[in-house]
């Protein structure tokens, strides 16, 4: 917990707000993306397998928000929501991951008590 | 190179579901007791950063398109089981909001792009880097490893997709109709992937080595942290 108070804490978040800044970027480019189908895509489509494959029923699918239209825009929101959800997830675990970790080593050391008499 | 439905047979993407739940599994098993807390920031953005990259699918030969993956540059800065764990975060979102990778096949897309393609070029990649640094500075030896096992991963994830949709056979062709196509355009795409993945692992160890999970060598630019307070 003291390394958040040192000095190389402004590094990581500069580091941080540039990596979402980029992000928000590549969102931002989204719909200027090649619209090509990928090696698979291309693989199924050339053996005319394209009418085997399908994918089932999503909330945003193929990138395309509902209700949204304005292709350009769509793309972009839909980018807005994966991003968010993607972050959601990994923070979500992270703090789990954390939680259960931090159990284990409580069993040692109750975490806060030792470091509060120290000071 | 998601794999949609339909191309793949119940044993094909039952064994790979099995497989990927299993490292999903021990991956947590990992991270539970090596996450540090101050790198939460760090894994968060790399996985959106990802998912963003894969938005931006660029041309690739003959009406072709193909996109980052990011599983190496995942595993190098957070490590092989942080970093596949990342991965599948990014697929599932993928699979589950976007319909993009097929739902039965999703296991086969976590076990190609995010367990082979991260963890196993991971280790592959280290051991590399660790035989280079003999010879050479641990920021060479890290670099050179990082581009060329960020292009294998793709080659590799490719290769691994051929596999289960040709013991599938449900598409019915010989193998020499399946494997050229996907893995030629795969070759192309791994060089964007070696590009993007080494310029954004050089970036970050030349601001904060630190953050970088493959790294050993000593802190650049003398800034040892000291925390005599």
């Amino acid at each position: 917990m003291k390394r958040l108070f040192t000095r190389r804490k402004a590094g990581l978040w500069l580091l941080v707000g540039l990596g979402l800044a980029i992000t928000v970027l590549l969102v931002f480019a989204a719909p200027w993306a090649s619209k090509s189908p990928d090696s698979i895509e291309k693989f199924a489509m050339d053996k005319g397998l394209s009418s085997k494959t399908a994918n089932g029923a999503a909330p945003v699918k193929d990138y395309k928000v509902p209700g949204v239209t304005s292709e350009s825009a769509s793309t972009r929101v839909a980018g807005i929501i994966g991003v968010a959800a993607t972050l959601l997830a990994v923070l979500a675990i992270s703090f789990v991951a954390l939680r259960l970790g931090k159990r284990k080593k409580s069993v040692d050391l109750p975490p806060g008590e030792g470091s509060a008499n120290e000071a | 190179m998601h794999i949609p439905d339909g191309l793949l047979d119940f044993k094909t993407w039952g064994t790979a579901y099995g497989m990927s739940a299993g490292a999903v599994a021990y991956a947590l098993y990992k991270v539970r007791d090596t996450l540090d807390e101050k790198k939460i920031p760090i894994l968060g953005i790399t996985a959106a950063f990802i998912f963003a990259a894969q938005l931006l699918n660029f041309p690739v030969a003959a009406g072709t398109s193909g996109h980052f993956l990011g599983a190496m540059l995942a595993c190098v800065m957070l490590g092989p089981w942080a970093g596949f764990l990342v991965m599948v975060v990014v697929l599932t979102v993928q699979c589950l909001v976007f319909a993009d990778g097929g739902f039965a096949a999703l296991g086969a897309n976590i076990f190609n792009m995010a367990l082979i393609a991260g963890s196993l070029c991971y280790f592959m990649f280290a051991v590399t880097k660790s035989g280079l640094s003999r010879k050479f500075s641990e920021r060479t030896s890290l670099l050179t490893s990082v581009a060329f096992f960020s292009w294998l991963s793709v080659v590799l994830a490719a290769t691994a997709a051929a596999v289960e949709i040709s013991i599938s056979n449900i598409v019915k062709l010989p193998a020499t109709a399946i494997f050229p196509p996907i893995i030629g355009t795969n070759c192309i795409i791994g060089i964007g992937e070696a590009v993007i993945t080494t310029v954004v692992v050089a970036v970050v160890l030349q601001a904060r080595p630190d953050l970088v999970h493959a790294y050993n060598g000593p802190p650049l630019g003398g800034a040892v942290k000291e925390e005599a307070a």
